[in-house]
């Protein structure tokens, strides 16, 4: 797999990260959007899991068709930030359960 | 009577944490062998980790809504679901792109895997993310069952 491909799967995982924290928070916060995945995929959960599965695909096939760069792939900073961005989004989605329990 | 599936999804689950366990401990001094191991491990663990969301999903859509999240949010621990299985449900998507990224490292790297230690050390730091992830999964399906029990204790009726 040539460089681009590695740093495009890196950037499409992250947005497939930031994906499912955006939705998970607005479906809570938004019913009709809630509703939407659940009507159109059988449970909003499905909807989410699919979306971000297309996420991926988009931003990947974006980077790798448009990406002009062919320098060496960086392994370690993709790794980092896609660690840091499970991180960060397991954080965030837990803080966001947490503080809809107790308000 | 526990669902079946509930067992299954976490055997999956928990095979998929030994294999990427495996993948992170094997790096750390790498032989002859390790090439291929690796890529049959990552291999094997991703299908793993799909086949662990295949059943834990199936058994969430079909089971869990109807029976146990009801039951638990009535009985003493509600947080259990309300904070727990919210969290585990959408955290557990993570995972498998986790998972493609380990296996798309390791086929990419061939031989490199050996030479780069900077390499190594990328895939042993997604590696052990997806076992502690793994396995603050296991510890929330802990913490919803318990959540089930002691509602049925309490007398909860659904």
């Amino acid at each position: 797999m040539n460089p681009n491909r590695l740093r495009a799967a890196g950037n499409g995982t992250i947005a497939a990260f930031v994906f499912i924290v955006l939705s998970t928070l607005y479906a809570e916060l938004n019913a009709p959007f809630k509703g939407l995945l659940a009507t159109t995929f059988g449970h909003h959960w499905v909807g989410k899991g699919i979306l971000s599965i297309v996420v991926f695909a988009l931003v990947y096939y974006y980077f790798s068709a448009h990406s002009s760069s062919s320098g060496k792939f960086d392994s370690w900073k993709a790794a980092r930030n896609v660690g840091w961005g499970a991180v960060l989004g397991g954080i965030i989605i837990f803080l966001f359960y947490l503080w809809e329990f107790f308000k | 009577m526990t669902d079946p599936l509930i067992g299954v999804h976490a055997f999956l689950g928990e095979m998929a944490v030994f294999a990427f366990f495996w993948i992170f401990v094997e790096l750390f001094n790498p032989g002859k062998k390790t090439v291929s191991r690796m890529k049959l491990l990552s291999g094997i663990g991703m299908a793993l980790l799909l086949l662990s969301w295949v059943a834990g999903g199936y058994y969430y859509v079909t089971v869990y809504g109807s029976e146990v999240k009801p039951l638990i949010k009535a009985g003493p621990q509600a947080w259990a679901h309300s904070v727990f299985m919210e969290t585990k449900e959408h955290v557990f998507l993570f995972l498998p792109f986790l998972g493609l990224m380990v296996f798309l490292l390791i086929h990419s790297a061939g031989d490199a895997l050996l030479r780069d230690r900077r390499l190594r050390q990328s895939i042993q730091l997604l590696s052990l993310l997806i076992v502690l992830m793994g396995l603050a999964m296991a510890g929330m399906g802990y913490l919803i069952s318990t959540g089930a029990r002691n509602a049925l204790e309490a007398g909860v009726k659904i």
